[in-house]
């Protein structure tokens, strides 16, 4: 086990933020947390972590989103990893060849799939991940992410994914 | 101008041309509704068509003759009720037997003019008619937004309920797998937590009995005249307990002798949500002003702080219920967002205004105005 990793956890809910600090605070990681992208944007240029947490809905619907856009097309933030936690199913998929942006798009012409606002695509074999979601506008986003941490918290999967990404 | 879809069904053609040259122009109006009604004509002369142009054209107002060629008037009556379409129908009819009023009534028909008639005669039947319809239609939209706000209240409400009790359980069950270690002092901010969200369970409980005893005025109100001054002593007392906490001071200035006619228990309830969320929402050693004055035939009740304060935006949202603001300065205050929404309802019960002045980080002002007649 690595100890001091810092981890900043970015939720709008009080609760989830004790819980998952709770948890990772006994395998040793410095937890702090934030409760909007204001702040959390101050968090990690005042105290840099070796990961963030981000929570999807906070103050506006897709705050979360938001933060990993700007994290990842900020110089400053690009190199710190960050995992999204949601309860929306992971779509995942065991194609080997395409990219997981190209697997969104054939997700996107499923009709089962095309209105959704937010999709989660995960390729099982290499992890790659990504999200595809429709902003309050209508525009269309793709980003790519290291991980997802489904919601409700559970202590066992959350370890186990947080360590994979700090090992 | 509205315009409601009227049909004439008569065999005889001069009754069909005397009633559409009198409606031609003709329109209602009510004081309360936007607009003036007027009619859109439509002609039938038998049952069979009569029902063809109200199922094809959603009519609205039926003036039904009962003697025609094939089917009969009541028919076509009966025939509409059983689809439950939402038409008025008016029986116009020259032999009228009381057998057949009875059955007309009984199938909905809201009344029965005898033939012949006067343009006046018509167009007094055809104003009572539509203002029924309308009034009719307005009654059921009103039950029907009035249902739709309930739902949306009760949602809410699940979810404000829910949200402690999940909170809690995953604390518990932490707790019971032992996740964060061995010692019960692990799980202290936990636990503290747990207990706080009990109790902002409990506060939302009440201020839902306010709120249903208020909105269902099943609560006596007993109206006396007070002096509300002595009303905003008693509720700054019960207060400081919590100002204290915090070292905030709180100060009263208020004038002697404004009386109000007002259940005091209500009274008590707006200045203690004001004055308490100045307390909760201010900031370590700050200060609180809770004036009461009398201005041209009115109580002002301020109440101000030197506390976290808010923005314009979010200062617009916050009378309405469950709203509460959440940001770093607000993440251990808890809530249940209905405060300052009951004490709006209340406030307006006097036909008075609430009104709030704020500035992030400097402080709020919340005034109420209520008339003293
Ligand atoms: N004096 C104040 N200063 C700053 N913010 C306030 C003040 N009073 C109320 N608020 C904000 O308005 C919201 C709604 O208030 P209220 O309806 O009383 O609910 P509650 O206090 O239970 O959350 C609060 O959550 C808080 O964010």
């Amino acid at each position: 086990m690595k100890s001091n990793r810092k981890i900043l956890i970015v939720d709008d809910d009080m609760d989830v933020i004790l819980t998952i600090k709770t948890i990772l605070k006994s395998k040793g990681y410095d937890v702090i947390s934030a409760v909007n992208k204001e702040e959390a944007i101050e968090k990690l240029r005042k105290e840099p972590p070796d990961l963030a947490i981000l929570d999807v809905m906070m103050t506006t619907p897709y705050e979360g989103f938001e933060l990993a856009e700007q994290m990842l097309s900020s110089d400053e933030f690009k190199d710190i990893p960050f995992l999204i936690q949601s309860s929306i199913d992971i779509l995942t998929t065991t194609d080997t060849k395409s990219s997981v942006q190209a697997m969104a798009r054939e997700y996107r012409k499923d009709p089962d799939f095309k209105d959704l606002r937010v999709l989660l695509v995960k390729r099982i074999s290499d992890g790659s991940a990504g999200i595809d979601y429709m902003d309050e506008k209508g525009k269309s986003h793709w980003f790519p992410v290291r991980g997802f941490i489904k919601k409700p918290v559970d202590a066992q999967k959350i370890i186990a994914e947080v360590e994979k990404h700090l090992a | 101008m509205d315009k409601l879809k009227l049909l004439v069904v008569d065999d005889e053609p001069g009754i069909i041309t005397g009633v559409e040259r009198t409606l031609r122009n003709f329109s209602v109006s009510y004081p309360f509704m936007d607009e003036d009604i007027a009619y859109d004509i439509f002609e039938a002369e038998t049952g069979e068509k009569a029902i063809e142009i109200i199922e094809k054209y959603s009519i609205d107002i039926v003036l039904l003759d009962n003697k025609l060629p094939g089917m009969d008037g009541i028919e076509v009556l009966e025939y509409i009720k059983n689809k439950n379409y939402d038409v008025a129908v008016m029986m116009i009819t020259s032999y009228a037997s009381l057998d057949l009023a009875v059955k007309a009534t009984n199938y909905g028909a809201y009344n029965f003019v005898p033939k012949p008639f006067t343009p006046s005669e018509l167009k007094a039947a055809v104003e009572n008619i539509t203002k029924n319809l309308y009034l009719r239609r307005m009654t059921r939209k009103m039950t029907q937004e009035g249902k739709e706000i309930r739902f949306q209240f009760l949602s809410i409400l699940s979810h404000e309920l829910k949200s402690p009790i999940n909170a809690i359980e995953g604390y518990l069950r932490i707790m019971k797998e032992k996740q964060a270690g061995d010692r019960i002092e692990d799980y202290m901010e936990m636990i503290d937590r747990s207990v706080e969200r009990i109790k902002g369970m409990r506060n939302l409980i009440l201020d839902l009995l306010d709120l249903t005893r208020m909105e269902s005025g099943s609560k006596r109100r007993d109206i006396r005249s007070l002096d509300i001054a002595e009303v905003a002593r008693g509720v700054a007392d019960a207060v400081e307990p919590l100002a204290i906490q915090h070292n905030i001071k709180i100060h009263l200035d208020c004038d002697e002798n404004i009386f109000v006619n007002a259940d005091k228990h209500e009274m008590e309830i707006i200045i203690n949500n004001l004055l308490s969320n100045a307390v909760k929402y201010n900031k370590d050693n700050g200060e609180v002003f809770l004036a009461i004055k009398e201005k041209d035939d009115s109580v002002l009740i301020t109440v101000e702080d030197t506390g976290i304060g808010m923005t314009k935006e979010e200062s617009e949202l916050l009378f309405r219920d469950f709203v509460r603001i959440k940001n770093p300065k607000t993440k251990h205050i808890t809530g249940s967002g209905l405060g300052l929404s009951i004490a709006k309802k209340m406030v307006e019960m006097y036909k008075g205004t609430i009104k709030v002045e704020s500035e992030p980080d400097v402080g709020s002002t919340f005034t109420v105005e209520i008339p003293l007649k």
